[in-house]
């Protein structure tokens, strides 16, 4: 089959966005789960805890924790409220619960990051199923 | 003619539509991750739609494939662009960009499938547009309403 044969083409354009459309997925995955922590590894103090509203106010939320290293952490509601101001927290990747002050906060994972995988699943059998039929076509 | 409208009601029409439903169902509780997601496969759908429909005859079998992912990528970039600035109301929600980006990418494969190797009728790219400016309809609704 040569470069320039249309199967060629159809089936280089479908695999291209078939990868990026896998990342996206993967990216969608990460970021949820990475809001509620428990994938990160933590060892700070909070300088400042920010609220700021996105289009539907207490849907929406962006809750933000700023470390005094410089770091800024968009995290899920539940750990927004379980930390304060001056507290240092611990703790390593995929722990599920955070050292604070030397208490332990249990972690857990958001409505919006339990959602995502079902969500994100079909999403890549779907761009799956619609590449696989790009390939099959003579 | 049939193997063509059905690739191209089952590429544009139907898989936009099932990954619709699993987000309405599966996080109904963040309507403008539907919004985005909507929004970002209407917008991809009329652009790359409305390309096809102007790229000529002689160059459309060689170069239609190319132009999709192309424009895919423009799209995306462009989705980027918007939420770095006219859609940064709290900051770069980096959820939003994938979801948006999703939006195009299904488009483009959907469209890459609905294309075909010579230039489909006005009817069927007329059928494209009004496809796409439902999704943004409906992805403006569920992102702001």
């Amino acid at each position: 089959m040569h470069f320039s044969d249309p199967r060629w083409l159809e089936r280089a354009a479908a695999v291209s966005l078939l990868l990026v459309g896998a990342a996206l997925v993967a990216g969608n995955l990460w970021f949820t789960a990475a809001r509620s922590t428990i994938p990160l590894a933590l060892d700070g103090r909070v300088a400042a805890r920010e609220v700021r509203h996105e289009k539907h106010p207490g849907k929406d939320d962006v809750c933000l924790l700023h470390f005094e290293d410089g770091r800024t952490l968009h995290v899920d509601t539940a750990v927004f409220a379980a930390v304060d101001v001056g507290q240092w927290l611990y703790k390593t990747a995929w722990q599920h619960s955070l050292d604070r002050h030397g208490a332990n906060v249990p972690l857990d994972w958001s409505a919006d990051a339990r959602g995502m995988w079902p969500t994100m699943g079909v999403a890549l059998v779907t761009l799956l199923g619609v590449a696989l039929w790009n390939l099959a076509r003579r | 003619m049939g193997r063509l409208l059905a690739r191209s009601f089952a590429g544009v029409v139907v898989a936009p539509l099932v990954l619709a439903v699993a987000y309405h169902e599966f996080l109904g509780q963040r309507s403008d991750y539907l919004g985005h997601y909507l929004a970002g496969c209407g917008g991809t759908l009329l652009l790359i739609a409305c390309f096809l429909a102007v790229l000529p005859d002689v160059f459309y079998t060689r170069f239609a494939p190319l132009a999709i992912v192309v424009l895919a990528v423009v799209a995306i970039a462009i989705g980027g662009v918007f939420e770095s600035t006219i859609y940064r109301i709290a900051k770069f929600d980096e959820v939003d960009f994938c979801n948006q980006s999703l939006g195009a990418v299904l488009a483009a494969l959907g469209l890459l499938l609905a294309a075909g190797r010579t230039k489909p009728p006005l009817a069927l790219s007329c059928g494209h547009w009004c496809v796409a400016l439902a999704l943004l309809a409906a992805g403006y609704h569920y992102a702001f309403l």
